[in-house]
């Protein structure tokens, strides 16, 4: 659906992406993850056919960004980390003014607009002024106006930030839906958590280079190599600590107040011995998880940290 | 009919109807109406008032000067709207996408399916209505003086269109400079300038009130509404040649505004060539037929229209290709823009090539004007080709150099800087040393020589191309044009040379970055 080839991106004096490469089938959710200044607008700007490439192509569904952008534009929806809005216009009239930019049938729209206020839960705010929305509100409104065409692929950039947690917890629940909804999306952001409930897939970047891309568990499997546990204790975490040390093919382990992390290099372990190891050792356990090792540690270990 | 077409109309344009529904909401608008009305009546009043004053201190019974006050109290309405025009308009199109990119919405509208037509047309047309609103708005008004006589139905309706005509003209200039910049602060003040240049050149220059070209004057129109002027041997009305040439030169900025919208790629050379081959013919044929016209009216005809289009339709072609395909060296420079199998391309390639064209094909017209009747006598038609083909070449070459800064803005301020020069140096100098009243010094002179207008001016009014430089040393002596031909061509290399220098600058950068970093420590980068 999405597929970029060795993409280059120049700016006068500066090279912000170069030879990119990654590639998205319908239904896929790719989770962009970068530093601020890494490439992530830019590559997301090439795509959405705002930005031309210096070299190496881009093809959306198959059309060319560079010589069908026109047609490009009628298959995408874009939301751009920064955007303004028109003043002395009211939610529904946005919505219209777009679903008429996107050439949709005047006797369509209305059931169009109610259909993406009901999606992003503004359906209480149809007859209120744009600017008079709070930021999470106009948020999830570019969010609608990037749906009102029912686009095959959705490129989001930094869709949450600057929300609050209630505003960003909203968007990611409305992200959700739409992965529900079978929608090939591209998602930039470089806060890790909101990513990782429901990318599929992800590709980190960094000084303009993908550092690494491709699904989720294939490259928590190849790059941590192993799996990690999450044990909370009543007390006597020092002994605990000590007991779990002494386990073969511990990585590290890392005490936080009660809880404690523990890294194994294999994915091979005997869970059932642990925690018997430790409640004859008289330790208090009050929980044992098995836990993924999440997105921040994955892009800890690959990036370097260079554009920072 | 009309319906379904509006119907269609709306479907297709939902930025003009977006901006109507903004631009008339709130009371912002109501505000600038109510203003504008209540300055009108005020004016309106004081004037009666004051003639009044006038007629009755001089005995004249109230029937006798009925027409006169009409006629007076008319000309002062239509002056006040000929001003709300020149000033109002232009800041009604000039941050139109300019404010799109301030407000950040601007991707949002580019990543629909609107295309560049249909956004400025949308926004041309909802600033010139609004202006057309309030036009229509002080017609009651201008109705009143039917009442008191001194002023025709007809003529009040044919002001009202030369009106609303002009409105586009300058929408669609604010419109352009809105395409070609990022920032308000930048196309507005220019938008003001250009508006502001052409309004006072058309009203100041004298030779122009003596032909068909006072109708480009819009403060005329008040006086010498309703008058017909002669072309060839019939009588055209004085609105006839405003009705075709203000809507070319507006369709001629839209499509310049359309090929520099950024984020679309519209190639819009052929329309732009058209259109301006349209103004062209258009002017030629006006001087030409313009019976009483004298040779101050023609020259002034060919020279407004010749000078301003030559000087800005190679820039826009200039500065309107891409930097990939910039020639490799200073021939190229030389020879690219001669390659006529390009002629119809956006590229500075072939641009120079239909310049040329038209400008021999301009050449050869006048051949014809001895025997047009009240045609103007032989003119040296070889000197004027040698001539303006100098300033063609001059001219797309400093495009080119603005070019290759690689900037948008940069690309077109030299040219902006370029035409202004032009208009003070015919509007202010000129005006002062034709007389020879004053011995002009030399940095004056080279002015002179280096301005088009007054090359085209010695050309054609003031003893042809026998008319010597008033240069001194090896120049003396030698005809002005021919002087004039060598300066530009001396600019238009010097441009070029420095284009290929800045390229080659540009292009060193650009291998640096690919190479490794130990070689650019060495390169002093």
């Amino acid at each position: 659906m999405l597929t970029v080839d060795h993409l280059r991106k120049d700016y006068r004096d500066l090279t912000a992406v170069n030879n990119l490469s990654f590639r998205l089938d319908k239904g896929d959710i790719f989770g962009f993850i970068g530093p601020n200044g890494a490439g992530k607008t830019t590559t997301l700007k090439v795509c959405a056919t705002l930005l031309e490439p210096t070299e190496g192509t881009v093809y959306v569904d198959g059309l060319d960004v560079t010589t069908q952008a026109a047609d490009v534009r009628g298959i995408i929806g874009f939301m751009p980390d920064f955007f303004g809005v028109y003043d002395d216009i009211m939610v529904w009239e946005y919505l219209e003014f777009f679903a008429a930019s996107y050439s949709i049938p005047r006797h369509r729209r209305k059931g169009i607009i109610d259909d993406v206020l009901e999606l992003t839960d503004l359906r209480g705010k149809r007859d209120a002024f744009v600017e008079e929305l709070s930021r999470g509100m106009k948020q999830r409104l570019c969010l609608a106006k990037t749906l009102v065409h029912d686009p095959k692929v959705l490129l989001l950039d930094e869709p949450a930030s600057g929300l609050d947690p209630r505003a960003r917890i909203e968007i990611k629940e409305l992200l959700k839906e739409l992965k529900a909804m079978g929608k090939t999306i591209l998602i930039s952001s470089h806060i890790l958590p909101e990513l990782a409930d429901f990318c599929n897939k992800i590709g980190i970047i960094e000084q303009g280079e993908m550092v690494i891309s491709g699904d989720v568990e294939e490259i928590m499997r190849v790059v941590h190599g192993g799996m990690a546990l999450e044990i909370t204790l009543y007390d006597d975490c020092e002994k605990a600590v000590a007991l779990l040390s002494e386990l073969p093919d511990v990585r590290a382990v890392k005490r936080d107040g009660n809880s404690i992390r523990v890294d194994f290099s294999t994915d091979q372990v005997d869970n059932t011995a642990i925690i018997r190891r430790l409640i004859e050792n008289g330790v208090r356990v009050r929980s044992f998880n098995e836990t993924r090792v999440d997105l921040e540690d994955i892009f800890m270990k690959v990036t370097r940290g260079v554009v920072s | 009919m009309t319906v379904a077409v509006l119907n269609r109309l709306r479907l297709q344009n939902p930025v003009l109807w977006k901006d109507l529904r903004t631009r008339m909401r709130g009371t912002r608008a109501f505000l600038v109406q109510g203003l504008y009305v209540g300055i009108l009546a005020l004016s309106m009043g004081v004037a009666y008032l004051f003639q009044w004053r006038t007629f009755t201190a001089a005995g004249s019974p109230p029937v006798a000067f009925a027409s006169q006050l009409g006629r007076g109290i008319y000309l002062v309405i239509f002056w006040i709207q000929a001003a709300m025009v020149v000033v109002v308009t232009p800041t009604l199109t000039a941050s139109a996408i300019t404010i799109e990119h301030e407000q950040r919405t601007y991707e949002l509208l580019v990543c629909t399916r609107l295309i560049p037509r249909t956004i400025l047309v949308g926004k041309l047309l909802s600033g010139w209505l609004f202006v057309v609103m309030l036009l229509t708005c002080s017609l009651p008004m201008s109705a009143l003086c039917l009442m008191l006589g001194g002023v025709s139905g007809s003529e009040i309706f044919w002001n009202y269109v030369v009106l609303c005509l002009f409105a586009l003209l300058f929408a669609s200039v604010g419109i352009l400079f809105s395409s070609i910049y990022r920032r308000s602060v930048q196309s507005v003040p220019l938008a003001y300038v250009c508006t502001f240049l052409f309004a006072s050149a058309a009203s100041n220059v004298g030779p122009m009130q003596g032909g068909p070209f006072w109708t480009l004057n819009l403060f005329a129109w008040g006086a010498a509404g309703g008058s017909a002027i002669g072309f060839f041997s019939f009588s055209i009305p004085a609105w006839l040649p405003v009705v075709i040439l203000l809507p070319l030169a507006c369709l001629l900025m839209l499509n310049l505004g359309i090929q520099r919208v950024p984020h679309f790629v519209a190639d819009r050379a052929l329309a732009i060539r058209l259109l301006t081959a349209g103004l062209l013919v258009t002017f030629m044929l006006l001087a030409m037929g313009g019976a009483g016209a004298g040779a101050l009216g023609y020259a002034a005809g060919i020279g407004l229209g010749c000078a301003s289009l030559l000087i800005v339709m190679p820039a826009s072609f200039a500065t309107g290709y891409r930097p990939r395909s910039w020639p490799r060296s200073l021939v190229g420079w030389l020879l690219g823009g001669l390659d006529p199998r390009r002629m119809f391309s956006s590229e500075l390639s072939g641009g120079w090539a239909y310049v040329l064209v038209l400008v021999a094909l301009y050449s050869a017209t006048l051949l014809l004007a001895p025997s047009v009747p009240g045609g103007q006598p032989a003119l040296d038609v070889w000197a004027i080709f040698v001539f303006l083909a100098s300033i063609v070449f001059c001219y797309s070459a400093l495009g080119a150099l603005g070019a290759a800064f690689d900037s948008r803005s940069l690309g077109v301020a030299p040219i902006l800087l370029l035409y202004t020069f032009n208009w003070l140096v015919t509007g202010f100098i000129w005006t002062t040393y034709r007389g020879a009243v004053t011995q002009p010094g030399p940095a004056e002179q080279y002015a002179l020589q280096l301005s088009p207008f007054v090359g085209l001016m010695t050309l054609f009014g003031y003893g042809s191309s026998q008319t010597q430089s008033p240069l001194p040393g090896p120049w003396g002596g030698r005809p002005f044009w021919e002087v004039s031909a060598i300066l530009h061509l001396i600019v238009a290399v010097a441009a070029l040379a420095v284009a290929e220098m800045v390229y080659q600058v540009y292009r060193r950068r650009a291998l640096l970055r690919e190479a490794p970093v130990e070689h650019r420590a060495e390169s002093g980068e």
